[in-house]
């Protein structure tokens, strides 16, 4: 008798193969992304809203995306009122560099995480007192490939590079190039002790995007930082 | 960009709808990838080929359709291709506005079924 079911065997069969189904074709048009771009759209429509100009700003570990940011405020130009979300891994060392300034900033610790994403800036909308007419700088945790696919609701990425990151940087992280609307190159004051050339490093940028506007600065000296700033003030009034 | 993160987002979104029309498994995934999304192709094929494995998806074939960019002149309505669509319009300066190249997204797949099913 068999054991599982309690029915008499009745002699050996043999069983080959295995059943066979048909295939079906499925459409999906599903976005892998949705997840992030549906709260990236809420954040948008959210930031509309209060008229807030975010920026994205997206660079490598060291181009001085923090110390641009110091070099705006000291530069007491900005007409739209400025608040600022910081993005690493650990640490609130650069919202704590931004407050020290009297600006209101707000630390994301992403933990193992490289990019900021729309639902970490979601809950710092939350956790922030932003007002009508408000800039709002985002600056991505330091990376210049996986920030560029996250669209946090940002209305413009600002992507900051720096002279001793070499000339040829804009060919070999394009995708940071090709998603910026705006192109600033930091530290040029370091240009006297470097191989940098300048107008390589712009035709690099141009094989990509013929039109994108670069702005050269130095956070350390200030030059280049009221175009900058002119910049953006023409951005929040076109907002 | 995280090849392997997109991919179980991909798995996870055929496994549920593979579920939810009772499928015994899935034997092609079908992606539709701008020109201009930043991924990696050959990443997207290894980590598929790791990630699937122990689901529904495993054995799966994957095909991938590339998007071509194309932007469109607010101004004049002029459509252009490549890295051009992400430029401004040549005869009015406005910037483009880009209408596909960066999509992300699972087109189709193919599950099988069991015969009794598909006959109903």
């Amino acid at each position: 008798m068999c054991q599982d079911c309690g029915c008499i065997e009745t002699g050996q069969i043999k069983i080959e193969g295995k059943a066979q189904g048909s295939t079906r074709e499925i459409s999906l048009k599903a976005d892998i992304l949705a997840e992030n771009d549906s709260l990236a759209t809420h954040n948008r429509e959210h930031l509309k809203k209060k008229d807030v100009l975010a920026l994205n700003w997206i660079g490598a570990p060291g181009a001085g995306k923090t110390a641009v940011i110091e070099a705006l405020i000291n530069q007491q130009n900005l007409k739209r009122p400025l608040k600022v979300i910081e993005g690493d891994q650990e640490t609130a060392q650069d919202a704590e560099r931004i407050r020290r300034l009297g600006i209101p900033a707000l630390q994301i610790n992403t933990g193992s995480a490289c990019h900021l994403d729309a639902k970490m800036v979601h809950q710092a909308f939350h956790q922030m007192d932003l007002t009508l007419g408000d800039l709002l700088v985002i600056e991505n945790v330091g990376n210049m490939v996986c920030p560029t696919s996250f669209d946090l609701g940002e209305e413009a990425k600002v992507a900051i590079f720096s002279t001793p990151e070499g000339d040829d940087k804009p060919l070999k992280y394009p995708d940071l190039v090709l998603c910026a609307d705006l192109l600033v190159l930091n530290k040029i004051d370091l240009l006297p002790y470097l191989d940098f050339d300048l107008a390589a490093f712009s035709s690099y940028v141009r094989q990509l995007r013929p039109h994108l506007p670069i702005i050269s600065v130095s956070a350390k000296t200030g030059e280049g930082i009221d175009e900058f700033c002119t910049w953006i003030n023409q951005a929040g009034a076109k907002a | 960009m995280h090849e392997l993160a997109l991919i179980q987002g991909i798995i996870k979104i055929c496994r549920e709808k593979a579920k939810a029309e009772q499928a015994l498994s899935i034997k092609s995934i079908t992606l539709e990838i701008g020109e201009f999304a930043g991924v990696s192709l050959p990443s997207l094929e290894f980590g598929f080929e790791v990630a699937s494995r122990g689901t529904m998806a495993q054995n799966a074939s994957l095909g991938i359709e590339e998007i071509p960019a194309q932007g469109e002149c607010p101004t004049c309505g002029a459509t252009y291709q490549g890295l051009a669509a992400l430029d401004i319009c040549p005869q009015c300066q406005t910037p483009l506005t880009l209408l596909q190249g960066r999509e992300l997204r699972v087109k189709s797949m193919e599950i099988e079924e069991c015969a009794k099913t598909a006959a109903v």
